[in-house]
């Protein structure tokens, strides 16, 4: 049965399922993580999404390389950057049109999770970090 | 002398020279591999190449000797991060999904290359295909 | 309103994809208008885990804008050029490539039933060569 997720921002919610048919190790390391509560921020180099990073739990160690290598970060969708040698992964959530990118360029990501469902409200508190500045956020398990 | 090799692909049989004074090393590798019987199979990120994938040259240690990222018509190349050798019949670039990288280019076909090179592509839209590559002896 | 769907059938397996018009509303409906189409579909050679085919002259040409841009390529999503000049499907890991490097397309609408037997036989062109397809307006 598929996995769902909850991402919680500015009173916001949504649901996501886990995309374990395109990233199974790391939708599993996720999973084994949650719940997550951590800040959030908008990217600076990578368009309409926001990120959070995560220190703790499986998802922190996983290995560098994206088991479903993306760039692009299609609306509503969560992706993983995975950066153990800084001993985290980055987590982001794209509202818009948006693209994985450091200052040298485009970088490799991983695909997670997918919404389901509105997330307008949603995507209303991520793009309000572009001005309001960083937010708490909260990834738990959803219904499995 | 030096060493040629003949690759069958569809019953034709073409001729190619290895270039062992530019790339001792991956020449040298790829000379103890053969024979070489494999299924050729279409590129899906270099463009306009075949290629097959051989265990026994899936050593980063071969060096990147007469090393290339873009490859000519008739060209064979090895990557060895792979065991993937390479056979361009038209504009093809050493590529994954991280990108561009380099290749070994280890012999070029010589001769009349034309049935050889529409065989190549042929795997593009007729699917993947036996090959041979041989020492050519004497 | 309601969201619509096109059946797609290559050798004999058929998957459902809603179109996304929430993401690229003029080349859905341009994709929409073009159904219903049987044409061939090739592997790509630049782009990875992708076939394609060529829609010709058609309502994609009027769409010159790149709504949604996107160089990766989801599996299970359906992608177009803008003017139409292609239209892929993603199976597995993909950057839209040509021989000059990586480019953009938009994504037009995203297979929701039947999703892993059908990029399998996409998947399976990698060995078995060109596939005939055909996709029409569902529901």
């Amino acid at each position: 049965m598929t996995k769902r997720i909850e991402v919680e921002v500015d009173g916001a919610k949504a649901e996501f399922e886990l995309r374990d048919d395109l990233a199974p190790r790391t939708t599993a390391a996720l999973w084994e993580s949650l719940p997550i509560e951590t800040t959030l921020r908008h990217g600076k180099l990578s368009g309409s999404a926001c990120y959070l990073d995560v220190e703790h739990g499986p998802i922190a160690g996983i290995p560098a390389e994206p088991e479903l290598p993306v760039t692009s970060i299609y609306k509503g969708w969560m992706v993983a950057f995975p950066a153990p040698s800084m001993g985290f992964t980055e987590l982001l959530i794209s509202y818009g049109v948006a693209e994985y990118r450091w200052p040298t360029g485009r970088k490799l990501v991983t695909p997670v999770a997918e919404l389901q469902g509105d997330g307008s409200a949603l995507f209303e508190a991520l793009g309000r970090t572009h001005s309001e500045g960083e937010k708490s956020v909260v990834v738990r398990r959803g219904g499995e | 002398m030096a060493k040629l090799i003949e690759i069958t692909i569809d019953g034709e049989t073409t001729v190619a020279r290895l270039h062992e004074e530019a790339a001792p090393n991956p020449v040298a590798r790829f000379w103890e591999a053969l024979p070489i019987d494999e299924t050729l199979r279409h590129v899906r990120w270099s463009g306009m190449a075949s290629y097959v994938l051989v265990d026994s040259l899936r050593d980063e240690a071969i060096p990147l000797e007469n090393r290339v990222s873009f490859y000519q018509p008739g060209a064979i190349c090895l990557r060895p991060e792979h065991g993937e050798i390479a056979f361009s019949y038209g504009q093809a670039q050493a590529r994954d999904v991280r990108g561009n990288h380099w290749a070994a280019h280890i012999a070029t076909v010589e001769g009349d290359t034309a049935g050889y090179l529409k065989a190549i592509a042929r795997t593009k839209r007729g699917g993947a295909r036996a090959i041979t590559i041989k020492r050519r002896e004497g | 309103m309601s969201t619509r769907q096109i059946r797609l059938r290559v050798h004999g397996v058929e998957a459902v994809a809603k179109l996304r018009d929430d993401l690229s509303p003029r080349m859905a409906e341009a994709f929409w208008q073009t159904l219903p189409v049987e044409t061939s579909i090739s592997h790509a050679m630049w782009t990875g885990s992708a076939c394609y085919y060529y829609p010709g002259e058609g309502p994609f040409t009027e769409v010159e804008e790149l709504e949604y841009p996107v160089c990766s390529i989801y599996p299970g999503f359906v992608v177009a050029r803008p003017r139409g000049s292609e239209v892929m499907f993603s199976y597995g890991p993909t950057e839209y490539r040509w021989n000059i490097g990586t480019d953009y397309l938009t994504p037009i609408a995203q297979i929701t039933d039947n999703r892993e037997a059908f990029l399998g036989v996409l998947a399976r062109m990698h060995d078995e060569g060109d596939k005939s397809i055909s996709i029409e307006r569902a529901g």
